[in-house]
């Protein structure tokens, strides 16, 4: 009788599963933008990145009578609040998340009951990369930019590494402490990583994308020999470039490939700077930094921005297919590559690498190479390049925080919107995002950043 | 260029300099006297229910049947959403000996539902549009609207955006009217159930009977949905995936091809019911002892299968036929303002459209009881149900639920004979039971989804995370009872009964910090003690041979209080959204002391030391919220009375709800919140609006605050104003929810109809309610709820 009755409840539901074999978890890691049948879930997909940061650099700008809602204004006014105390803060949500969702992942992965070893950690690899990178980003919109002289005290967000739901301590763990974490956690997976991914599958972290993301954190920390060697492991593995001369303009419009055919996505996070209500809409001061014959001149097109301002140029070129991947992408690793031979003074290899990539951007035959003797002109040169080739990516924002922490670049933002003006000054604690009161009401030990 | 909200339209006029500010003060005052909520009743009407039943029943020594027809015609509130339903009921009894006898029933049932417009009750359609929208104007003729439910691939066009449209090459106007839509309608819900029932009674000796039982119920369901081209959906998802010619914009290709859209879903479900059942009765001793016993075996298997099947597109209902389109590659979308590209709208994301849900229970029951001298009774009763709860361990399914108790027949130690007293009987009982938590377990489950992303790979998403520190919930209960029955024939009767549950380890869905990675989770949160009294008194007034008055009335008081709370008491997210905290009620509402306005506008709240405050010295506290009552009432009851006078009977039911609240949020309209307004400037700002704060001095004529800037929204102050209490109001009220009149003819106008009975009763439903709170709305339904009436027309031959 117990074994029939055994029997007759023990049922599988289609469509569901508890996950229990490598092809499990392989199927929960590979959630790109996370969209069950059913409408329920409780993760995004490991593979979306966050909105705000493209609003507070010098590249993207809000004029009047674009449609903006409360949360896009107030952090393009850097104002004390960026959500409501009821609010979830989109960012921060989202990548705790993906951080929960490997968590999640990697506590299962150690009863997991077939797979070989290979396999089992080549999962457990990609769980980390992802909950690296998530970290990545939350430090450097929470915190203030990492300085070595402070970062052990400098408040970093809280580690988040178990799956227990209650009486959970989230006290934030310094900028040292989260910069600590994701170094180590790339480094010990990196082993277990395919070298590269092949570009329908970009959404998987491989080893060129481990070395990618290694190369960001140590740029970050001005570290350059450790970055240069991680981007020059990176590269070695990958190293592809769309040629814009062979991509022929849509209406005025030269477009990126579509994803999965992009070969240079390293390791895809999509942008969702599309999905929102804002386009953008380029800044004056970035269009005057591109020449007439730069090919990048045609990912913008002109949009009516309303009856006052009339046209602007946006970004276009990412909408036709699809494509807003601001993960690791081989022009950033190019232009990380130069900037640490120009830091280090390799003046010719730093050339050389602006140009490789370069080359892809204007007319072949009218290319002038760029050739830049002077260190600091080059490394002046490249942070230029960063902004032509990446403007559509929020990473000028951590970017700016950089060079004044580094080089005293003393980059101040001043924004204004309907009359009213906010400025943000180098090196200011405002840089750092303020943490949603919703989650401090809820978890009193987690310390709101301070302002000036 | 869309519809726009008119008053929306006035002021933009205004602004660009094509009419005067008088002029716009104008035309906005005659805005003034427009309300949706009125214009709604062109698209409504009352609810009428008719049904008519034709029974027949018969037999002999050893056999006998019944059959019955039952046809049912509803027509609901929104016009062209209606119903029929015809119900064939046959059964029989066989005896084939003195031990077994066999029972069975087939029961077959057929409906049609034609479903209105957007599915919809008369709330949905007032919440679609803005409340200074029309539907027709003074002479009657249909105008544009906004239409501003978020199905549409487009939003609705101005009569001269929709003519622009059509000049341009669009094939369809782009203009949306609901009166239109319900006239294009078509969607049609057809059902066919069988349930089949058979029984085998055999008494095995005199005190011992089994009974074997097995039920199959099967319904098959098909919605067929045609949007024929004139519908909203079709013109603006063809105009929206039409190819432009580059230069001229005209279009040239239709991505989605010109014609109307079938949608088809099939439903099937299946449930399957066995039980076995040994009954045992026996007295002793001429009845000095009795035991009466019995034990049971369920099992039951439920499937449900459905099947959306993707949209045909190109369909012509003449003629039957669909047209193929791409569904994989994404097209350009002609009037889009971010000049984006979309895949064609799939129905079946998962790629096949199929779902399939099976579950299985097994139950184990037994019950005795004994009684000594018909005077002292002992009983007592044990149940185990179980599932196939998915991913539940051992210990969280198999909860045994006992009872034990006694009852004691006071009539017969007391009263015997007494002429007055008929009955009185004294009964307590105990028990326990388990609860689990249904859709939280202690393991990882995951669902299977085909993305719909740039990839198009398979993936899994979590459906329930992990919750290993889960716990059952236990409740135990105490019951002492007295009924009783006074004078003869149950003139004065009735019972009264207090009762006194325990819950420990409360389940009850928390929010919880999206730092941990989920914002809310099943968990155990504390302990709660409910206790209460119900009553009941039934008394014949009247009763002589024609006339006969009998009223009942029902009583119940019903107190809980929380006296163990695991959650964070100074959480106050929590407590404004509905948390628990030790000592108060379940169900409190916390609400903020409100103290009006500051000089400028903003609101301003009482903190726990009594001192004005906004909360931007410092953040609002626990101790700051006060207790506004509790959403569930204290007190309720109903009252019934039947009056019958020779063959007409008139029944009313009449209920009420005391002893409670309810708190007025943004969305039920009936308050304006200035902050709601810059949040969703889409809402109707609701009831208050007016009055809000413009210019200093307004603070000593209001309490609603000004609308605040777009920072300003962030501020708890702002943020607050919906929990003013100010928004609390009296949830009591007294309900009139049913009045039937019935006529049964009597047999000597039947005599030569060859029918058994005939009767004719009428029914009203939702008649009248009486509220107490300022709002003047039902509490339990700010929208009134419409008088329905049946006609029932029931026969037996």
């Amino acid at each position: 009788m117990s074994c029939s009755r055994e029997n007759f409840l023990d049922i599988q539901p289609l469509g569901r599963f508890i996950p229990n074999t490598v092809e499990d978890y392989r199927l929960l890691l590979d959630n790109v933008n996370g969209q069950p049948v059913d409408g329920q879930t409780i993760t995004q997909g490991f593979n979306e990145k966050h909105l705000l940061p493209f609003l507070v650099t010098d590249n993207i700008g809000i004029f009047e009578g674009q449609p903006v809602d409360a949360n896009l204004r107030s952090a393009y006014l850097f104002a004390p609040q960026l959500y409501g105390p009821q609010q979830e803060d989109r960012a921060w949500q989202l990548y705790y998340q993906q951080i929960f969702l490997a968590n999640v992942i990697l506590d299962g992965l150690n009863s997991v009951t077939n797979g070989t070893t290979e396999e089992i950690e080549q999962l457990r690899a990609e769980a980390r990369l992802h909950r690296a990178f998530a970290y990545f980003q939350l430090v450097n919109i929470y915190g203030v930019h990492y300085d070595p002289s402070s970062a052990n005290s400098d408040l970093g967000v809280p580690l988040r590494l178990g799956i227990e739901l209650e009486n959970v301590d989230l006290t934030r763990n310094s900028v040292q402490e989260v910069y600590d974490f994701v170094t180590e956690e790339i480094l010990s997976s990196i082993e277990a990583l395919p070298n590269t991914v092949s570009p329908n599958f970009s959404f998987r972290p491989s080893k060129a994308a481990a070395w990618g993301l290694m190369s960001k954190v140590y740029l970050f920390q001005a570290q350059f020999d450790l970055a240069l060697s991680a981007v020059s492991n990176a590269l070695n593995l990958t190293d592809g470039l769309t040629d814009f001369n062979q991509i022929d303009a849509v209406d005025g419009v030269r477009n990126f490939p579509p994803v999965p055919q992009d070969q240079e996505i390293v390791w895809f996070k999509d942008s969702p700077s599309d999905a929102i209500l804002f386009e953008l809409t380029l800044t004056d001061e970035l269009l005057s930094l591109f020449d007439n014959d730069d090919l990048r001149n045609e990912w913008l097109t002109l949009l009516t921005i309303s009856d006052d301002i009339g046209e602007r140029p946006i970004y276009n070129a990412g909408e036709d297919n699809q494509n807003f991947s601001d993960g690791i992408n081989t022009p950033d690793l190019y232009l990380i590559r130069a900037e640490c031979h120009a830091r280090l003074n390799n003046i010719q290899q730093a050339n050389d690498n602006l140009n490789r990539l370069r080359i892809n951007r204007f007319a072949t035959d009218g290319y002038a190479p760029v050739a830049i003797n002077n260190a600091a002109a080059l490394l002046n040169f490249i942070k230029e390049e960063r902004r032509r080739e990446l403007f559509k990516s929020s990473d000028r924002m951590f970017d700016i925080k950089r060079y004044s922490r580094f080089d005293n670049d003393n980059i101040t933002l001043t924004h204004e919107i309907g009359g009213d003006e906010a400025t943000l000054a180098p090196n200011s604690p405002n840089w750092a995002f303020p943490i949603g009161q919703l989650y401090i009401n809820q978890n009193p030990e987690i310390i709101q950043n301070p302002r000036e | 260029m869309r519809e726009l909200n008119p008053a929306v339209e006035v002021l933009l006029l205004q602004r660009r300099g094509d009419i005067s500010a008088v002029e716009a003060a104008s035309r906005l005052e005659a805005l003034e006297s427009r309300d949706f909520r009125r214009e709604v009743r062109l698209l409504t009407r009352p609810q009428i229910f008719n049904q008519y039943n034709f029974g027949i029943s018969g037999g002999g020594e050893n056999y006998s049947f019944n059959t019955s027809l039952l046809y049912n015609t509803n027509a609901n509130t929104v016009i062209g959403d209606d119903a029929t339903q015809i119900v064939i009921n046959t059964g029989g009894i066989f005896n084939f000996s003195d031990k077994l006898k066999v029972r069975s029933n087939i029961n077959y049932t057929r409906s049609k539902a034609n479903i209105g417009f957007a599915g919809a009750d008369a709330a949905t359609l007032i919440n679609q549009e803005s409340l200074l929208s029309r539907i027709v104007d003074d002479n009657g003729n249909r105008v544009p609207m906004q239409g501003l439910a978020g199905v549409q691939a487009l939003a609705p066009a101005s009569q001269v955006g929709s003519d622009l449209a059509l000049a341009q090459g669009f094939p369809y106007p782009l203009t949306f009217n609901t009166l239109d839509e319900i006239d294009n309608n078509n969607n049609v819900n057809r059902s066919n159930n069988i349930r089949l029932q058979a029984a085998l009674d055999y008494n095995i000796s005199e005190d011992l009977t089994a009974t074997a039982s097995y039920q199959y119920e099967m319904n098959q369901a098909r919605n067929q949905q045609v949007f024929n081209e004139n519908t909203f959906v079709v013109r603006s998802l063809v105009t929206q995936f039409a190819q432009l010619d580059e230069t001229t914009g005209r279009p040239t290709d239709f991505a989605i091809p010109l014609g109307g859209f079938l949608d088809v879903n099939t439903q099937e479900s299946r449930s399957f019911t066995g039980r076995l059942q040994l009954n045992y009765d026996k007295t002793f001793k001429d009845g000095l002892h009795s035991l009466t016993a019995l034990a049971g075996y369920e099992i039951r298997r439920t499937v449900l299968e459905s099947n959306t099947v993707n949209r045909v597109f190109g369909f012509d209902e003449r003629t039957l036929l669909g047209i193929p389109v791409d569904l994989t590659t994404t097209f350009p979308l002609a009037i889009d303002d971010n000049g984006g590209s979309e895949l064609i709208p799939n129905r079946s994301p998962n790629g096949s459209g199929l779902l399939f849900e099976e579950n299985r229970f097994l139950s184990y029951y037994a019950n005795a009881a004994y009684t000594f001298n018909n005077t002292y009774t002992l009983t007592g009763s044990i149940r185990l149900d179980d599932t196939n709860l998915f991913g539940a361990s051992d210990e969280f399914r198999n909860i045994p639920l006992f009872s034990v108790g006694a009852r004691w027949n006071l009539l017969q130690d007391f009263f015997y004979d007494s002429g007055v007293v008929n009955g009185l009987n004294l009964s307590a009982s105990f028990g326990r039971t388990g609860n689990v938590a249904r859709g939280s377990t202690p393991f990882l489950v995951g669902n299977i989804a085909q993305e719909m992303n740039l990839f198009n790979n398979r993936s899994a998403v979590i459906a329930s995370p992990p919750n290993p520190f889960l716990r059952l919930e236990r409740t135990s209960s105490f019951n002492l009872g007295l009924d009783f029955d006074f004078f003869t024939s149950n003139r004065v009767s009735g019972s009264v009964e207090y009762y006194r549950n325990e819950s420990t380890d409360l389940l009850a869905n928390l929010a919880v910090n999206s730092t941990l990675g989920i914002n809310n989770n099943t968990q155990n949160v504390g302990a709660l003690t409910n206790e209460g009294v119900n009553a009941v008194l039934s008394v014949v007034a009247i009763d002589t041979e024609d006339f006969k008055y009998t009223t009942t009335g029902n009583f119940s008081f019903n107190v809980n209080t929380v006296t163990k709370s695991d959650v964070n008491p100074n959480d106050v997210n929590n407590l404004l959204g509905g948390g628990i905290l030790e000592g108060f009620d379940r169900n409190t509402i916390f609400s903020l002391n409100y103290a009006g306005l500051d000089f400028e506008g903003a609101p301003q709240y009482v903190a726990a030391d009594n001192t004005i405050t906004d909360f931007t010295d410092r953040p609002l506290q626990a101790e700051d919220l006060i207790d506004s009552g509790t959403t569930v009432p204290r007190f309720f009851g109903s009252w019934i009375n039947e009056f019958s006078y020779k063959n007409l009977t008139l029944r009313t039911l009449t209920t009420f709800r005391a002893d409670y609240v309810f708190r007025a949020d943004p969305e039920s309209g009936l308050i304006f919140d200035p902050g709601t307004v810059v949040q969703s400037p889409t809402l109707n700002a609701g009831r208050g609006a007016a009055q809000r704060w413009r210019r200093p001095g307004d603070e000593n004529l209001t309490r609603v605050p000004r609308i605040p800037t777009l920072e300003e929204v962030f501020e708890d102050r702002f943020n607050l104003f919906p929990f003013a209490d100010d928004h609390i109001a009296r949830a009591d009220h007294i309900r009139l929810n049913q009045v039937i009149l019935s006529y049964a003819f009597p047999e000597k106008f039947l005599k030569n109809t060859g029918l058994q009975s005939l009767n004719i009763g009428l029914q009203a439903d939702n008649v009248a309610v009486w509220n107490f709170n300022r709002f003047d709305v039902d509490p339990e339904a700010f929208i009134e709820r419409p008088l329905t009436l049946s006609l029932q027309i029931s026969t037996s031959f």
